[in-house]
């Protein structure tokens, strides 16, 4: 049985408020053309996210007075309902808010309280106003409460519905300035690659719906699977071509396209930095934290399901160390400010998806929600520079707009350096929980993999200070009638980044891992206190404070301090270093930058082979050539011959013709008539 | 009023003709009395409008007195006919039935008000078509004969014919040729088909009937109590053998695979109006009979057939979707997609469980919906621009915000976004799907991605990027006319989508109806069938992906 949940009924205001806020804006403009005032729509979103955050810490006050496993429902209405018995579909539209619901919760909603704030000011500045204020936050209301919707549903329907819901309003900001033509374009790369993990999630929930309904139990609801999924990991599909899957094998393949999808993983990775479309806001809050986190919900939602094929785990775990390596190559390459910054969410999403590989769960989930303020706050922060530079995002044309620009320029260190992971601030302790985990799995080529790992953040960290110091630092680059422009963001814009600042710097208080805890001053108990917390929906890693603490932590910040220091070298003190060295490798940034050798092949390997598929199904292969010209070509010829020769032959008028005609029918008639008697 | 009751069905069968035949008459007598060359247009135009608007209210009013809890066929009506042969005029509905009906009697005022004013080529025949049309479909969805079905089912395909031929675009001639050839291969061949019934039904009852059940007050078998022979007899007499026959017949509308070559030139050539009811009164009732008529009555057959057919439908579903990714005429666009749409459908009905069945009549269902949508949409899009070539738009989101918003609405649907319909519809035909054979189901999943694909283009390349012809910069959003054919598609599709319930507790009660009436012919049926029927027996676990 499931063990009873607590019945909670305003569960439903959380996502409800942003939806209703979405209405409210939304549909006047479409169906009136009563395009509501900026402030307005504004102030109705930020009226509801704030609603919703308010219900969310109500419920997440709730959730801690409860009994272990702690549960509050909703159930808001009936939604699919088919077959009876041992075959019932039934899917509702239900919620449920347990602990890693909670985390996620409030997570998004807060951030989205910040973006929402900054995004009022951005759309001033940007000044591009397109008559989509009402569109902008219609779309990003509904993105929000799709999220909320995801992390909160009590099963596998509801969580595809917020799913596919974010990514379709994800790419709809993606494509928000739609009259140019690349805009457009990278909105449809974005649903197109998040299209593949909806396949893959749905696949996943159809699977594990039949393999529940022939162990006798058909359902689709996450608490029930949770807990009866040993019941079905033995199960067993026949493969085509003969030999045996096991189903958690196929799930969990299909749940890591899914996930890696979501999360930019290698090869999926394309759309994220192509994102980069979005307004500013949007993207910080979507693509920097938000939507791509929902891939490590989803997995994390899920665990059971990955830890049952260790197999895919450790193939996750692979394409994490290398995602985050490949990343971090391609932020350096980069020239375009919002390009960096996607490329290192990619990166730190590789991150996490090691951590999630190595079956340190929980670590991830940390990491997750550090760099949910990280990353944001430094997205912000180039849309506060572009702002200045009126659009601008080519830092070949920035450089030395410090003494401009003070409050962006501040809030981008501090950006840098909690993602970098110096040490008082939440990256390190984040990743160093991650790296720890991988550093003590017992997985094959685990010293390979953090090795990857630790590289990778060392690059991420060049990437980072190179992006800082190509921006504000050093001497300027741009002409000097835009230095005069140059115009320092309004309040509305810094403001919200000052609030990022503590969340950014001291986040890891949510929760270091023990080992760091004993450290603290006077050394605090259980001071895990996320992975305790959410102990219940996720098992806790177990990190063993094995030996070789010290060097794993020392090697850490030696790869970081290094990376830094390369940057610093490079592109504040030795400048003429740096020229060289790219006039060197100039072929390979170019190979990274202008055609990055992924959508390259991506391009050759699925594109056009697409493309030439269809085009020769359509014309000379088979709908024109076999089936258009020779079947009905063949059949409609020879009708016409026999219409002309045969026929007409019969029909020519002549008596003699019609006698001969009478005759052969009179004779076939008697021979039918003797053949009948005989 | 008790006689309405009573014969209710009728009525709504024939509200639409006999609204016909009274504007045909009002236009004899205005011409004898009043030396008027006819009822004015705008009096068709009205009457028409109004014909089929109490059709759908008798429709709705059907609704009501339908009982979603009552299993088998509800509101039989039943007049003999020539009772020598066994023709009568019998109609009764299920859910399924049920929902076609009110499926054709919502999309015909709806397609007449989308083409409003635009009918400029003889205009009263074009409403008298539509007219004679809308009573044909209504009457083969609640036929319970088959030979009157047909009668109904022919009685669509020659005003169809004439739509696309008369009010088509450019290549309508050859369209609407192709279309009538396709159609009347396809029902020569079920002619055939229902001779062989007519005669084994005689063989064994003894009496000329082709009853689907045994009408009232009659002693005639039912063609549902047919023994067809699974292995013994005459060749042309076996299951197989008829089911060929009928899947031909049926297939050509449907369309199935290789038999689609009349689809994409009737689609694009087809008037507005065409375009929006071809999916219900030509796709869906090929559909509807294989599930009506193929399904029950050829139950081993059919269950023989699971593996080609899922086959079928997956091909169609890839073949579909790889054709209108190719196209550049964006009504031909939408057409190959709707092929692929009815791939899945075939996918669900042959998955021969509840879910896949359930899920397939109610895509069937939105499949009208939300390609009716897209083809109202193109169609004010080509009025306004004469062409349907892909590459003269782009951009037209912002001469034509509504617009772009319909159309992005529909498209959402059609590649099966939640909270819209197509989803519902789409993951019932997955789950049935999965449970038939989970790589069938998987691949599905796989061609589903194409949707997106096409869609996306259609809508990126019409409505998003720059407006570089200068044509389309002064383009008119849609006019309150248009937005309310709009509205009118985007309630249902939004409400399928969220609230499906009230659709599926009526198709379900049938679709197990017919599952159970496929095992009741048990003295017919292969060994593997009622593993075949999954859901409802006990010995449903295949070898090899049982408990591990």
């Amino acid at each position: 049985m499931v063990s009873e949940a607590v019945e909670v009924l305003w569960l439903r205001v959380i996502p409800g408020l942003p939806l209703l806020a979405a209405l409210v804006i939304g549909l006047p403009a479409a169906l009136f053309r009563a395009r509501p005032s900026r402030g307005l729509a504004a102030g109705v979103s930020i009226l509801a996210v704030a609603g919703s955050l308010g219900a969310a810490v109500l419920a997440f006050a709730r959730l801690v007075g409860e009994e272990s496993p702690r549960q509050l429902v909703d159930l808001v209405s009936t939604w699919v309902g088919v077959g009876v018995g041992r075959a019932i579909f039934s899917a509702d539209l239900a919620l449920c808010f347990d602990s890693l619901t909670a985390v996620l919760v409030l997570c998004i909603a807060l951030l989205a309280l910040l973006v929402l704030v900054y995004s009022v000011g951005y759309l001033e500045a940007m000044g591009r106003d397109d008559g989509g204020v009402a569109r902008y936050f219609c779309y990003l209301d509904l993105a929000i409460a799709s999220l909320l919707l995801l992390v909160m549903a009590d099963n596998l329907l509801v969580l595809v519905a917020g799913w596919q819901g974010a990514a379709a309003f994800s790419a709809l900001l993606v494509g928000f300035w739609y009259s140019e033509e690349p805009n457009a374009r990278a909105a449809n790369t974005s649903f197109l690659v998040g299209r593949i993990g909806d396949a893959g999630l749905l696949g996943a929930t159809m699977l594990l719906f039949w393999a529940t309904s022939e162990a006798g139990r058909p359902t689709v609801t996450l608490r029930t699977l949770a807990e009866h999924f040993d019941e079905i990991s033995g199960l067993t599909l026949e493969a085509p071509g003969g030999g045996v899957w096991p189903l958690p094998v196929v799930v969990a393949v299909l749940l890591l396209l899914a996930a890696g999808s979501r999360c930019a993983q290698f090869p999926l990775q394309v759309w994220l930095p192509r994102a980069t479309a979005a307004p500013a806001p949007a993207g910080a809050y979507l693509h920097g934290a938000a939507l791509v986190g929902s891939g490590v919900y989803l997995a994390c939602r899920l665990w059971y399901v990955l830890a049952a094929a260790p197999g895919v785990s450790h193939a996750a775990a692979w394409i994490g160390a290398a995602t985050l390596l490949l990343a971090a190559v391609f932020a350096v390459a980069q020239t375009d400010l919002k390009k960096v910054l996607a490329y290192a969410t990619v990166a730190q999403l590789g991150l996490v998806f090691l951590a999630l590989g190595s079956g340190a769960w929980s670590a991830a989930l940390y990491h997750l929600v550090t760099q949910s303020f990280v990353l944001p706050l430094l997205f912000l922060a180039a849309g506060a520079v572009m702002v200045s530079l009126r659009g601008r995002e080519d830092m070949r044309e920035m450089g030395g707009i410090r003494s401009k620009l003070p409050r962006v320029h501040a809030s981008t260190w501090v950006g840098v350096l909690a993602l970098s992971g110096v040490p008082p601030l939440s990256g390190f302790f984040s990743r160093d929980a991650v790296l720890a985990a991988v550093w003590g799995s017992e997985l094959a080529g685990a010293p390979v993999l953090w090795g990857l790992a630790v590289a990778g953040t060392g690059v991420l960290t060049f990437a980072l200070f190179r992006m800082l110091f190509l921006v504000f630092l050093g001497p300027t680059r741009m002409p000097p009638e835009r230095r005069m422009t140059l115009r320092d963001p309004s309040d509305r814009l810094v403001y919200p980044m000052y609030l990022l600042w503590p969340l950014a710097m001291f986040g890891w208080l949510v929760g270091p891992s023990q080992f760091w805890g004993d450290l603290l001053v006077g050394g605090v108990q259980d001071s895990d206190s996320l992975a305790r917390f959410v102990a219940d929906a996720v098992p806790q890693t177990a990190v063993s404070a094995a030996s070789g603490a010290w060097q794993r932590v020392g090697l850490h910040v030696l790869a970081c301090l290094l990376g830094a220091a390369v940057a610093v070298q490079l592109y504040l003190r030795r400048p003429d270093l740096r020229l060289r060295l790219t006039e060197r490798l100039g072929w390979l940034t170019r190979r990274l930058v202008e055609r990055p050798f992924v959508d390259a092949s991506y391009e050759h390997l699925v594109v056009r082979p697409l493309w030439r598929g269809a085009r020769f199904a359509a014309r000379r292969g088979i709908e024109e050539g076999l089936l258009g010209r020779v079947v009905l070509g063949g059949g409609a010829r020879s009708l016409r011959f026999l219409a002309e020769r045969v026929l007409r032959r019969a029909h020519d008028g002549l008596a003699q013709t019609a006698m001969v005609a009478a005759l052969a029918g009179v004779v076939f008639a008697v021979a039918l008539l003797l053949a009948g008697e005989g | 009023m008790a006689a309405l009751a009573e014969w209710q069905l009728t009525v709504l069968i024939l509200a639409p003709a006999a609204t016909a035949g009274l504007l045909l008459a009002l236009g004899g007598a205005a011409r004898l009395l009043f030396d008027l060359e006819g009822l004015p247009v705008r009096v068709w135009r009205a009457g028409a409008l109004l014909g089929s608007a109490v059709t759908a209210l008798l429709a709705v009013a059907t609704w009501w007195r339908f009982d979603p809890e009552r299993s088998g066929h509800q509101l039989v009506e039943h007049l003999p006919w020539l009772p020598g042969l066994g023709l009568h005029y019998f109609v009764g509905i299920d859910g399924i039935s049920l929902l076609m009906l009110m499926l054709t009697a919502f999309l015909v005022p709806v397609a007449l008000v989308a083409v409003w004013g635009e009918v400029e080529r003889s205009p009263r025949t074009f409403f008298f078509c539509v007219l004679v049309l809308e009573t044909g479909a209504l009457g083969a969805f609640a036929s319970l004969n088959l030979f009157l079905f047909f009668f109904f089912w022919q009685s669509v395909l020659l005003p169809m014919t004439f739509l696309v031929g008369i009010w088509g675009g450019a290549h309508r001639i050859e369209a609407a040729r192709r279309f009538f050839g396709f159609a009347s291969f396809g029902s020569l061949s079920l002619l055939l088909g229902m001779l062989v019934l007519y005669a084994l039904n005689f063989e064994q009852g003894g009496a000329w009937n082709l009853d689907f059940v045994p009408s009232p007050g009659s002693e005639a078998l039912g063609i549902l109590q047919t023994r067809v022979p699974v292995h013994t007899g005459e060749w042309w007499q076996t299951q197989r053998w008829l089911f060929v026959l009928f899947l031909v017949g049926f297939g050509m509308q449907v369309p199935l695979v290789p038999l689609h070559g009349w689809l994409a030139d009737t689609q694009a050539e087809a008037p507005t109006a065409g375009s929006i009811l071809l999916p219900v009164v030509g796709m869906a009732m090929g559909a509807y009979g294989l599930l009506r008529f193929v399904l029950p009555i050829l139950p081993a057959a059919a269950a023989a057939a699971v593996p080609v057919m899922l086959g079928v439908g997956l091909v169609g579903l890839v073949y579909g979707g790889l054709l209108a990714i190719a196209q550049s005429d964006v009504k031909r666009i939408v057409a190959y997609g709707s092929m692929a749409h009815l791939g899945l459908v075939v996918l669900g009905l042959f998955s021969l469980n509840r879910h896949g069945m359930t899920g397939a009549v109610l895509q069937l269902v939105n499949h009208a919906l939300f390609t009716g949508a897209l083809f109202a949409l193109l169609g004010f899009l080509v009025a306004r621009r004469g062409t349907r070539e892909l590459d003269e738009f782009g951009g037209l989101a912002r001469p034509m915000p509504v617009f772009a918003t319909g159309l992005g609405l529909a498209a959402f649907a059609s590649l099966g976004l939640p909270p819209l319909n197509g989803f519902v519809g789409e993951a019932l035909i997955l789950l049935g799907a999965f449970e038939a054979d989970p790589w069938i189901g998987v691949g599905a999943l796989a061609g589903g991605i194409l949707a997106a694909v096409y869609l996306l283009w259609l809508w990126r390349r019409v409505v998003l990027g720059p407006l570089t012809r200068p044509e389309n910069r002064g383009m008119i959003d849609l006019d309150w006319r248009e937005k309310l054919v709009v509205t009118a598609f985007v309630i249902p599709i939004l409400w399928i989508g969220m609230y499906p319930n009230p659709l599926l507790r009526r198709i379900e009660p049938a679709v197990s109806l017919l599952l159970r009436q496929m095992e009741a012919r048990v003295e017919i049926q292969p060994p593997e069938l009622p593993e075949m029927l999954g859901s409802e027996s006990a010995a449903r676990r295949a070898p090899g992906r049982g408990a591990g």
